[in-house]
This record gives structure tokens, C-alpha cells and sequence, in this order.
């Protein structure tokens, strides 16, 4: 069973189908299956995620005079399905073109 | 148990306070590992790392190699960071829970400066709460 | 009867928190060179560490999560560390011009030259750390530094000029024979020394510390909004002493004598004595509150056991560092530096990194996942982002008015 490191996985260069640079792997999201598992359903991929880090996107709501700042630095994230992933090596390669990529609206907190 | 909204390990899991089964303190969640089983399909999330060695290679970088050799020379016999099975896992946010004791390794140094420096000076069995 | 107290007591210690080493120089030696011209500085510093402490004690009440926690879940390890070093560093140099203040006041009491008095300094902080109760410990350098009401006592004994000293407090210019560069130098060290980072981690880790619930919320929200504008009271008084008595003869503060001058001027023996117990309580105060904070921060950004209230056996590495801490302080102070200037450049060093530890709060402060439905309303939120916005531009100007003014020269 080959293992992997989430650090290592994050800041990984990410290419679309068609070569053009999708940014780096900027988070991995993971859904709690019915056998209790944690698998991971795809990557985050943009060129940074100052806003998203600080947790935009999940349950913080941007307070009143910060709405359109946190958009505008959100603009480039998008999210990576893993089954339009065809190879997660460094550098991670998408089957698909970034176009059809959609933004990342985040989910929150992982209560279990 | 039912299925849940996905959640991102980075902001969800990643730097979190753990926790133990005890309710104390066990550092933070430093790295996360991801399992490829055989079969294929997506890989899973098999365990949390913590401490100084799991620390190292996030700080990337010209500093982390430094803090990784710092730590290879401070403490050679360990080189693994300590590791937490997923399935000990109470809850992720907002702090990582335990249902079990955090792992040995977890607290050496802690253990160390227990017995070698704070425990030797006088006064350090008591705390505010008189009577401990 | 029994709430009263605990309230006073409660607002007493949030006076005492308020107050260090760096308001009394920063006060003295702005009121000496440039009169009342800076007095606006004081009320913008007190609302700015009002808004903050508020949000990281509501944060940290609701959640039970620390200042240096949250620094590192929001910003990540690697911004995170980069973040705990830079505020560490202040905070090391705030914990060494303290002791040396405690020293400073020591030498005032004794003549006996504060060089001497700084082991003592250092080993007392520590050991009241290591050995008395929180709360004790609290409250009685609070209420002994409420002895500093003697500077606003002076003021009035002095019998100033009213009207002068309002003109010179809202003509928002420095005096026409000093330069601009020097007045907002000065003008980062007054707002600076208002808004440590210091005084809100220990705030909101003594609130963890102590066990508060949302209930005793109300309680912390008092004790901030009166206890701190009543320290900016003092503060204030500390200046206009200095602006009256010490701008008009040309003097130049940079002893810890000079600020206490105006209180032995207008009361004579009893007001030095005063003064003195007040700059000793105050110091003090701040000492074990810096070494404290020190100490919280790192163990918070590692995730150790830390706290003052466990016996020290069981959070072992918190007492090393914080033990670290203070013989890193006494170090620095012992190779002879001048602790005034030690002061002057941890206050700026303290105001580089003010926004560090306010933004992640400030953006917690807004998760509903955590706090519910005690978030930041719609007008703290607004006023929450203007100082935002203050605290990055006096951060990234601290440092370039320290090299180009020379040090306020």
C-alpha cells in the first residue's frame, strides 16, 4: 500500500488536459464515507489561498466591508474532481480543460 | 453512519490542537497521510502526524531542511514523527478529539523537561489550585 | 456585595494590564518634546486594544480557543511560525525593557544602581509566575498601580493653562520647531505603547486560564471598557504633566527620573513615593504578563499543555520556555543597553507586528461555525476594518521612521 503525504501533495504544480497551468494543489477535500472512511473526492487548485485559509468559503461569512476583496482573491481557486484527475504525480495532470473546471465553493467544518 | 459534506483537510484537519482521550493537550496535527489501497479508487485518509519531525517538512524550504537535520542530530533514535490512527479519531474541528491516550512518542520532550529541569525546582508539584 | 468586588478587582487588573514601561516613557517623553500635540494618540490607541481584546477574549470565551491556536489554524504552519517568531521577538524585548523598568524604579526607591536590581527584577517576576495565584497576583499589581492617579492629581496641582493645553492637544501639528518625521515617530510610540499584542494573549489566555464561560462575558466586556480608558486616563495625565512642567523648560526625558519629576514638583515627597510605587506596579505588572504571553505563545503555536493555573510538573515545556524567556530578557538588559531606548524599540517592534495576531482574530471574530450568534456585529465589523487598515499602515511605517528619525532624534 503505497502512502502519501498531504504536505506533500499540497503545492504541487497542477496542469489541465491541455497543459495550460492550473496554479498548485492548494487543499485536499475529503468525504467521510458510509464505512466510515475518510477518501479524498478531489483537489483545490488555484495560485494561492490567502482568503480560503482563513476559512472563506466554509461557515465564515465575509463581514460587511471585506465581501468584494475576499471574491476578487478567491477568483482563480477552482476544484479538481479526483476521477478528472489522470495522474496525481508531481505534476498533477486533469483529464479535463480548465474551462470546464468549476470555482470551489467550499464546504465547512468535518464535525463527525 | 451516514454520509457527510466533504471538507477540506488543509483547513479542517491540518494545524489543529489534538486533543486525548484525557482531555490534555497532545500537540498539533502536523501532516496528514493519504493510504492508496490496492484496487485502485481515490486514497484515503489513514493517519495524522504530530510532532517535530512531521513539523519539519511543512516548513519547506531552505528552513525546513535546517529544522529536519536539527532534529536528526537533537534526537537520532527517532526519526518518525508519531502517528495517530484516523479510525482514534473523535472529531476534526474545531480541535482533533481522541477516544484514545495520545502516542507515547508524542511527549518525550515533554516527559524529559518533566523529570531533567521543572521537576527538580522546588515548588513544581503545586499548581494554583492548592492541595494537588 | 461580593460581585461589586469582583468587578473592582476585575477593573483594577485590566488598569494594571493596561499600563507598562512603554506607556510611561512614550507618554512622558511625547508630552516633554511636543506638548499636547499627541494627546489624540492615546484615546485612537485605547479604542484600538478595547476592539481587540474584546474580539479575542469573546473568541476565545465561546470557543475555547487561544490567541496563538487560532494563528496557526487560520494561517498555517509556515505563516504561522513565521508569525509566533516575529511576535516572540517583541515580545522578548517588551519582557527586557520591563524588567529593566523594574529595575529602573528600584534604583529610584534605593539609589542603588539598577544594574544590580535587574537579577532581582527578573528572579521576582518569575518566581511569582511559578509560585502565587493567578488572581492574587492580578489584583495587586492593579490596585498598586492606580497609585500612578498621581500624575492626574499633579496635573490639576500644577495648575496649567486649560485653554493652551486644549489648543495644543487639537492642533494635530507639532510644535513649529520640531519636524514632522519626529512628531509621527513619536505618534507611532504612543499608539504603539496603547496596543501591544501583550496585553490582549494575556488577557485572553488568563480568560482560558480562569475558566470563563459565556457568562462571565459581560463581566470581561466591563472590565475592558472601563479599566482600559481609565489606564489611557492615566496616560494621558502622565503626557500633560510632561507637556506642562517639562516641554516649557526644554527638558529632554530619557530617565525614568524625569517622568516622575512632575509628581515630585507639584507633591513633593509623598508624590515621588507615589509615583514610584505606581512605575514598580506597573512594571512589574507587565513583566509577568510579557513573560507569561511569552511563554503562551509558543506553547499554543506547538499545541503543548500551557497555563499558569497547572502545576508547573504538568506542562513542563511552557515553564521552560517561559523560564527562557525571562533569562533571554535579563541578558539583554544586563549587557548594559539603555533600557529607555530597549523600550522605544520594542514598542515599535510591537506595532510592526500588531496586525499579525489582529487579523486572524478579527477574522474568527466573524465565523459563525464558532461563535454563533456572537459574531462581530455590522458596526464593530466596520470599525474592526478601519483599524485594520490603521494598524498595517503604523506597522509598515514603525520601522522606516525608527531608521530615518534616528530613534526619535
Amino acid at each position: 500500500m503505497a502512502t502519501t503525504l498531504v504536505s506533500d501533495l499540497i503545492g504541487r504544480p497542477a496542469l489541465d488536459r491541455d497543459g495550460r497551468s492550473l496554479g498548485t494543489v492548494q487543499d485536499v477535500v475529503v468525504r467521510r464515507t458510509r464505512e466510515g472512511r475518510y477518501e479524498v473526492v478531489g483537489l483545490v487548485v488555484g495560485r494561492h489561498t490567502v482568503a480560503g485559509r482563513f476559512g472563506y468559503g466554509g461557515t465564515l461569512e465575509p463581514p460587511t466591508p471585506w465581501h468584494r476583496v475576499l471574491r476578487w482573491m478567491r477568483r482563480h481557486e477552482r476544484y479538481l474532481a479526483w476521477e478528472d484527475i489522470a495522474d496525481p504525480a508531481d505534476p498533477v495532470r486533469a483529464r479535463v480543460a480548465s474551462t470546464d473546471l468549476r470555482a470551489w465553493r467550499g464546504h465547512g467544518h468535518g464535525r463527525v | 453512519m451516514e454520509e457527510q459534506t466533504p471538507f477540506r483537510i488543509g483547513f479542517v484537519v491540518l494545524d489543529r490542537q489534538i486533543i486525548d482521550g484525557d482531555g490534555r493537550p497532545a500537540g498539533k496535527v502536523d501532516d496528514v497521510e493519504l493510504t492508496w489501497e490496492e484496487g485502485g479508487g481515490p486514497p484515503v485518509m489513514s493517519a495524522l502526524l504530530t510532532d517535530s519531525a512531521a513539523l519539519g517538512p511543512r516548513i519547506s524550504g531552505r528552513a525546513g531542511r535546517l529544522w529536519r537535520s536539527a532534529m536528526r542530530r537533537l534526537r537520532p533514535s527517532v526519526s518518525e514523527p508519531a502517528r495517530i490512527a484516523v479510525e482514534d479519531v473523535a472529531a476534526f474541528s474545531p480541535s482533533t478529539r481522541l477516544t484514545t491516550a495520545a502516542p507515547e512518542q508524542a511527549n518525550l520532550a515533554e516527559a524529559w523537561l518533566r523529570d531533567h529541569v521543572i521537576g527538580r525546582i522546588p515548588g513544581a508539584r503545586r499548581g494554583d489550585d492548592a492541595g494537588e | 456585595m461580593k460581585r461589586l468586588l469582583s468587578f473592582t478587582l476585575g477593573f483594577l487588573a485590566a488598569i494594571g494590564g493596561f499600563l507598562d514601561v512603554g506607556d510611561l516613557v512614550a507618554n512622558s517623553v511625547s508630552g516633554a518634546r511636543f506638548g499636547m500635540s499627541l494627546a489624540w494618540a492615546v484615546p485612537v490607541g485605547v479604542v484600538g486594544v478595547m476592539l481587540f481584546t474584546e474580539m479575542s477574549t469573546r473568541v476565545t470565551v465561546v470557543t475555547g480557543r487561544s490567541t496563538f491556536d487560532l494563528v496557526r489554524e487560520r494561517l498555517g504552519a509556515r505563516a504561522g511560525l513565521v508569525n509566533l517568531l516575529a511576535c516572540y521577538l517583541a515580545t522578548l524585548l517588551t519582557l527586557a525593557a520591563n524588567i529593566g523598568g523594574i529595575a529602573l524604579a528600584l534604583e529610584l526607591a534605593s539609589s542603588i544602581h539598577y544594574l544590580l536590581w535587574v537579577p532581582v527584577a527578573a528572579f521576582l517576576s518569575w518566581f511569582v509566575i511559578w509560585r502565587v495565584p493567578f488572581q492574587g497576583m492580578e489584583r495587586t499589581y492593579g490596585l498598586l498601580g492606580v497609585a500612578l492617579i498621581v500624575f492626574s492629581v499633579a496635573v490639576w496641582r500644577l495648575g496649567p493653562d486649560w485653554g493652551a493645553l486644549l489648543d495644543s492637544a487639537t492642533s494635530f501639528a507639532p510644535p513649529p520647531t520640531e519636524p514632522w518625521p519626529t512628531w509621527w515617530f513619536y505618534a507611532v510610540l504612543v499608539l504603539g505603547a496603547a496596543m501591544t499584542p501583550y496585553t490582549v494573549l494575556f488577557f485572553s489566555s488568563s480568560a482560558v486560564e480562569e475558566g470563563w464561560t459565556a457568562e462571565d462575558l459581560r463581566e470581561a466586556r466591563t472590565n475592558i471598557f472601563i479599566g482600559f480608558p481609565f489606564g489611557g486616563f492615566l496616560a494621558l495625565s502622565i503626557m500633560a504633566c510632561a507637556a506642562i512642567l517639562l516641554h516649557p523648560a526644554g527638558v529632554n526625558v530619557h530617565e525614568l527620573d524625569q517622568v516622575a519629576l512632575p509628581a515630585a514638583v507639584a507633591l513633593g515627597k509623598v508624590g515621588l513615593i507615589l509615583a514610584v510605587i505606581g512605575f514598580f506596579a506597573s512594571t512589574f505588572g507587565a513583566s509577568l504578563e510579557v513573560g507569561l504571553a511569552a511563554g503562551y505563545s509558543i506553547a499554543q503555536y506547538f499545541g503543548w499543555t500551557w497555563g499558569k493555573t497547572t502545576a508547573p510538573v504538568r506542562a513542563a515545556r511552557f515553564h521552560t520556555v517561559t523560564l527562557l524567556g525571562f533569562v533571554a530578557a535579563t541578558a539583554l538588559i544586563l549587557t548594559t543597553v539603555d533600557p529607555i531606548k530597549v523600550t522605544e524599540v520594542s514598542v515599535i517592534l510591537s506595532a510592526t507586528t500588531l496586525p499579525l495576531t489582529y487579523l486572524p482574530v478579527l477574522v474568527v471574530a466573524n465565523d459563525r461555525g464558532y461563535l454563533g450568534s456572537l459574531v462581530n456585529g455590522r458596526a464593530t465589523n466596520i470599525l474592526a476594518s478601519l483599524y485594520l487598515v490603521f494598524m498595517l499602515a503604523l506597522a509598515l511605517a514603525a520601522i522606516p521612521l525608527l531608521v530615518f528619525t534616528k530613534g526619535g532624534q
